[in-house]
């Protein structure tokens, strides 16, 4: 009897690692499980049909991509109301919306409602961001692995990923915001893979698509203004000065990114129209300004508003004798 | 003597012996006897009886003697609630109603009562009914708004003395109010619509700035930085 004890004892022990072990793995292969996803993404051919749910709205896509001699072929179609259509032919995205004519622009990731995390470098992110397994999960009828994109500072929204286990596609997506409220929700319907795909998408490399808008060379000047905080991991992209399309106001401009979510600063001057501190949601979108010096301040960007509001607050004039010059890009 | 010493010891519980319960249940004296140390008993305790007429036993028992047989419905000028109150006064009542007696068939009450009142206790009972429910309903729903604009108000104070978004207006209506007033006001329709075209335009910038700088992510960024720094 005592014998039989003791050997059962053993075994236990003798499992206890192994288990162990295994309920860290996930913890481990969130990562990994994202890479593969990446990797999925950018590399099969397949069609994905979802829905994007917003607070007061339910907006119906179709996603295709097929890679055909290494060049990558991605179509968006807008499935109700007015046409719109995003395609992507290589480094040429061609962009058809209602009442803006069709242009084409030289990138290689189109920017619309495409399911998140999808094509970026997860490599980058894993330095702001926490990947934690939340386990398993059915979306689309299939089971997925769900993963937790955290930011590790609380200054940015968080997505919440359903990963296909099988073609390690996004399934489901939900970008929360800090309480942990849904502020959309990507949802799959249903996809394909298989490479007939691609046949269908290798039509688009015969049709004809507005010419690359050559964007005449940005002066990189030295705007007359700096930005003190930003949340960790957020580079600048681009800066310069342009003038708005629709309102032909001359602004100065800085767009900063951390891998996951954008954010731009505008800088222009102050008039009788101006309020003097507002700040506007739109899903996850969030818009700050305020009035410093007889300039507005904006800050636009998938921020939350208290990380919006801290970095417009950041804002300094170089030429104003208070604060001292500082250098271009000055991040915390 | 000795009886009497028997039953105040079976008054005080001390001694129970078959042949003096006997003898009180025969024995005229005895019984009084049992009566009156059970009554020295009682005002001892403090538990004497209010009204001197405490022997309700031998009330009772007289009024059944002097009861006579019911003759059913013929008289209905007899009052029928003699027997009630036998325990207030009920030597006098016993005396006095000799008449005969007879408790009302329901029948012979509904006659007494006018017919309408019958039919009003109806009505009163569903009115009644009704009154409950619809209080209840609304104060039900009453409790309901409360909580909501309790929610949606919670950070406001109950009583707000000062317009949300602005100061206090003196209430008389004067060319100087009037003036302030209009200095004060919310921003106009013209001035909403070019703000609210402001944001969309700087919302579409920010859209269209995406688009130019999206890149996604196959390519090392600090080329992309060398190749644009080249290009400037």
């Amino acid at each position: 009897m005592i014998k039989i004890l003791v050997g059962a004892v053993t075994l236990v022990s003798l499992l206890m690692p192994i288990q162990a072990s295994a309920e860290e793995e996930p913890k481990a292969s969130a990562e990994a499980l994202l890479h593969q996803m990446d990797e999925a993404s950018r590399d099969l051919s397949y069609e994905l049909s979802y829905i994007l749910i917003k607070k007061n709205s339910i907006e119906p896509l179709r996603y295709r991509h097929a890679v055909e001699d290494g060049k990558t072929y991605a179509h968006l179609i807008y499935l109700s109301g007015p046409p719109r259509e995003v395609i992507q032919r290589g480094r040429e995205v061609s962009y058809f919306e209602p009442g803006l004519d069709p242009f084409t622009i030289d990138s290689n990731k189109m920017v619309a409602p495409l399911p998140p995390v999808m094509k970026t470098n997860i490599h980058e992110l894993s330095d702001f961001y926490d990947f934690i397994s939340m386990g398993r999960a059915r979306e689309a009828g299939v089971a997925c692995d769900v993963i937790r994109v955290a930011p590790k500072d609380g200054t940015r929204y968080s997505y919440l990923l359903w990963v296909d286990t099988r073609s390690h596609l996004v399934m489901r997506a939900d970008l929360l915001d800090r309480d942990g409220e849904p502020l959309e929700q990507y949802r799959a319907v249903s996809y394909v893979v298989n490479p007939k795909v691609g046949e269908v998408l290798k039509n688009l490399s015969t049709v004809d698509l507005p010419a690359v808008v050559q964007l005449p060379p940005q002066p990189q000047a030295d705007l007359g203004w700096s930005v003190n905080w930003l949340p960790q991991g957020f580079e600048s992209v681009s800066r310069n000065r342009h003038r708005l399309v629709l309102t032909e106001r001359p602004v100065e401009s800085k767009m900063y990114s951390d891998g996951l979510f954008s954010l731009s600063i505008y800088v222009s001057d102050a008039d009788n129209y101006t309020v003097r501190e507002q700040l506007v949601r739109q899903g996850r979108r969030t818009l700050h300004s305020h009035v410093l010096g007889g300039k507005e301040v904006t800050v636009v960007g998938d921020i939350p508003p208290a990380t919006a509001r801290r970095i417009a607050e950041s804002i300094a004039f170089v030429d104003s004798p208070i604060v001292s010059p500082t250098t271009e890009g000055t991040k915390p | 003597m000795a009886n009497k010493e028997k039953i105040s010891a079976l008054v005080d519980g001390e001694e129970l012996d078959q042949s003096i319960i006997n003898a009180l249940t025969v024995d005229k004296e005895s019984e009084q006897s049992w009566h009156d140390f059970n009554l020295i008993g009682d005002v001892i305790r403090g538990d004497a009886p209010q009204c001197k007429e405490w022997n309700i036993a031998g009330s009772v028992a007289l009024a059944l003697d002097n009861e006579p047989a019911h003759v059913g419905l013929t008289d209905f000028s007899a009052e029928p609630d003699v027997i009630a109150p036998v325990v207030d006064t009920p030597v006098i009542d016993i005396r006095t109603a000799q008449k005969t007696e007879s408790q009302p068939t329901p029948r012979q009450a509904k006659r007494t009562l006018p017919a309408w009142l019958t039919q009003f206790g109806q009505v009163a009972i569903a009115a009644s009914v009704s009154l409950a429910v619809i209080v209840g309903v609304q104060q039900y729903n009453g409790g309901d708004d409360a909580l909501v604009a309790d929610a949606t108000n919670s950070q406001l104070p109950v009583l707000q003395t000062i317009p949300f978004g602005g100061k206090a207006e003196p209430v008389s209506l004067t060319r100087d109010s009037v003036r302030t007033g209009a200095h004060n006001s919310a921003p106009s329709e013209a001035q909403l619509m070019e703000q609210r075209r402001r944001i969309n335009a700087m919302l579409q910038d920010y859209e269209l700035q995406l688009r130019f700088n999206a890149e996604d992510g196959s390519i090392d960024r600090t080329l992309l930085e060398a190749n644009s720094s080249v290009a400037d």
